[in-house]
């Protein structure tokens, strides 16, 4: 099966009116014009836009493209006893930020954290499928200030644990595909035993989902093994990074990853960029990238294959939104070709 | 394209702070655009204003900027950036080699034109300089002129060109020395390179270094750097090789965390210490300030302190922006009174 997704995030704004929805209830709100119910409409309006260019780009696989989130931390430390949000950070090495949660007390979920939004997405998509998305526990922990002073494993394998719960209820919910977003392990190597541990923790009671790891913000290759030994069905992979500028040696990267992962493993395949706004040729990225990795993860003689998904190496929300829907675009004609070749 | 108004002409005077001036009080650089200047933005954009009538509201805005600050008590002004946008897509509007994106997030409800780097940079002109001499000509007081920085301006835009981020940061360090080395020929005495993302790539900090050596380099100013909302743990000390006289800093931000960290190695050079948080809402009062500005003198004596928020204060409203400067000014000058 070879599919196209987004990887998480879309832009919240474009340069056309219907697209400002959402800024202008926010800054309405703001000077007090309209309740936060006003938010909340256009919240779902620009998730239904955003579910709409998915669907018409033709992926298979679509996401809400998180416009809640304020950022990857805040969104989920909110919604967890024992944090409290403080001052504004720098997220990895963007110019965007994310509000970082201080650790203060024992971690716990208050209350369902992603489940309506799963649900709007579901309904808003169909029939196309939607994978629901959350930062895993290591980045965080990583990426929160711990007040209590218990140490980083203590900090990830709490969250892991009240994180457990919003997986069963995804899981409840309908969700067969549950992304967690570990963007920290790349720059923490070091943390991957500890971040095994916390996901068989998270994931642990799960019966009908899937899990596909993501990592990004970083060259994959080194955390290849590591990988390969986590609790999760698809992992990931920032092929971009991995590859560097020049594509180098995409066949000999497309079997570290057979070399690496167990047989059945599935891979998400960052193979577009997602933070650049220079659009990739599809014939000459499908050429220099694609077909080198397939060719090596899915022989044409062999069997059923490997689940691959062709995505961004970021989510799109870096980009202005008309090079995202280019970068989609790009994508869709990249499974194509994979499809023809491979199925 | 230079879009300055009216060219003065060179002050005879320099304009530099007294001497025996203790904590002087300056802000990051940008001041809140009150509504009419957005408004005269906003009817640009949509082409129902022409350039010489919104130039003719910037320039208004710009002088009753700098007669707030005096008014005040500010004691090195700003011109407030009232003709600027976003501080990348600004000098990116104005240096050959880029064009502009469609609207990206900064954070929360917050977007701004990211730039694209598409061919070679260049510096076609003097950039700020004709409004430098603008807020000279307006105000009595000495004026820090306000530039973003080669690594900055590199990290924060798309580059389509270059391929290396290194290229890129070092042929925009040579644009951004032509348009400092101009502000100075035009009696520019304190040059401020804002370079927020330094603190965001531990392992690029020789670039952002080297690219700020290339600035600076033979500039015959006193230098500034603002850098705010990174991980300085991660590049600290080596932070202060930059080559520059003097860091403004977020301090109220991490609730004076940086200080802590400046105790674990001496803050050698002047810090412009931030006691104001631009991105809340509340008005610090002024006993608040003051505690900060103590807490700062506990790691850098006053000779070498500065008072200033943490960063610009085009975030808040003008009634925001005037309460926590008078607040800044008035703890300020508490504690001049008990050096």
């Amino acid at each position: 099966m070879i599919l196209a997704s987004l990887l998480n995030s879309y832009p919240r704004i474009g340069d056309r009116p219907a697209e400002q929805v959402l800024r202008r209830a926010i800054q309405r709100a703001d000077r007090g014009e309209v309740p936060a119910s006003g938010v909340s409409a256009a919240e779902e309006e620009m998730i239904g836009l955003a579910i709409a260019e998915q669907a018409a780009a033709d992926m298979d696989l679509l996401t809400d493209g998180q416009i809640r989130w304020h950022d990857p931390v805040s969104h989920v430390a909110r919604g967890l006893a024992g944090f409290r949000l403080e001052g504004l950070l720098r997220y990895f090495d963007t110019n965007t930020y994310y509000r970082q949660p201080a650790a203060t007390g024992p971690i716990g979920r208050e209350r369902p954290l992603l489940i309506d939004a799963y649900r709007l997405a579901a309904v808003a998509a169909a029939p196309r499928p939607v994978k629901a998305i959350i930062t895993g526990p290591l980045t965080i922990a990583r990426l929160s200030r711990d007040a209590r002073r218990r140490g980083l494993r203590d900090l990830t394998l709490q969250i892991s644990s009240a994180l457990n719960r919003e997986i069963l209820d995804l899981e409840a919910a309908g969700a067969a595909l549950i992304q967690i977003d570990e963007p920290a392990l790349a720059r923490f190597p070091g943390d991957a035993d500890m971040l095994r541990q916390a996901l068989r923790r998270m994931v642990s009671g799960s019966t009908s989902s899937r899990i596909l790891l993501a990592t990004s913000f970083g060259d994959p290759t080194p955390l290849l093994p590591a990988l390969a030994g986590m609790p999760a069905a698809l992992f990931g992979i920032d092929v971009t990074a991995a590859l560097g500028r020049e594509d180098a040696d995409a066949a000999g990267f497309g079997s570290r990853l057979v070399d690496s992962f167990a047989a059945d493993a599935g891979f998400a395949l960052g193979v577009v960029d997602g933070r650049n706004t220079r659009l990739e040729n599809a014939d000459e990225i499908y050429e220099r990238r694609v077909r080198p990795i397939l060719s090596v993860l899915r022989p044409p003689a062999g069997g059923p294959g490997r689940e691959v998904h062709l995505v961004t190496n970021h989510g799109l929300e870096f980009l202005p939104r008309d090079t995202a829907r280019a970068k989609l675009a790009i994508l869709a004609a990249l499974r194509d070709r994979a499809r023809r070749e491979f199925l | 394209m230079s879009d300055a108004p009216s060219a003065g002409t060179r002050p005879s005077q320099e304009r530099l702070l007294p001497a025996d001036l203790r904590l002087p009080l300056s802000t990051i650089g940008s001041f809140p655009k009150p509504d009419r200047l957005k408004q005269a933005r906003a009817g640009f954009a949509r082409g129902v204003l022409d350039a010489e009538e919104l130039r003719r509201i910037e320039r208004e805005e710009t002088a009753a900027c700098l007669r707030l600050q005096e008014s005040l008590g500010l004691d090195l002004l700003v011109d407030g950036e009232m003709y600027r946008g976003d501080m990348t897509a600004y000098f990116a509007e104005n240096i050959e080699g880029f064009r502009i994106s469609g609207l990206v997030r900064s954070y929360g409800n917050r977007y701004y034109r990211k730039p694209i780097v598409s061919g070679p940079v260049r510096w076609p002109r003097p950039v700020t300089v004709d409004w430098f001499r603008f807020a000279l000509e307006h105000t009595h007081l000495p004026v820090k002129a306000i530039l973003t920085g080669p690594y900055t301006m590199m990290d924060w835009s798309f580059d389509e060109h270059y391929g290396s981020r290194e290229a890129l940061a070092m042929a925009l360090a040579e644009v951004i020395h032509q348009e400092a080395a101009a502000l100075v020929e035009a009696g520019a005495r304190y040059v401020q390179i804002d370079e927020p993302a330094v603190s965001v790539r531990p392992d690029e900090i020789d670039l952002a270094i080297r690219a700020m050596g290339t600035v600076t380099a033979g500039l015959g100013a006193r230098t500034i750097t603002h850098i705010c909302y990174g991980d300085f743990p991660a590049i600290y000390p080596r932070l202060l090789d930059l080559p520059v006289d003097q860091f403004t800093l977020e301090l109220s931000n991490s609730d004076l965390g940086l200080l802590e960290l400046f105790k674990t190695s001496p803050f050698t050079k002047e810090l412009g210490a931030g006691v104001l948080d631009v991105h809340s809402h509340k008005v610090e009062p002024v006993e608040l300030v003051r505690e900060r500005i103590a807490a700062a003198l506990a790691v850098v004596p006053a000779s070498r302190l500065f008072v200033n928020p943490d960063c610009g204060l085009k975030t808040r409203t003008p009634e925001e922006a005037e309460a926590k400067l008078k607040s800044m000014i008035q703890a300020t000058r508490e504690v001049r009174r008990s050096l």
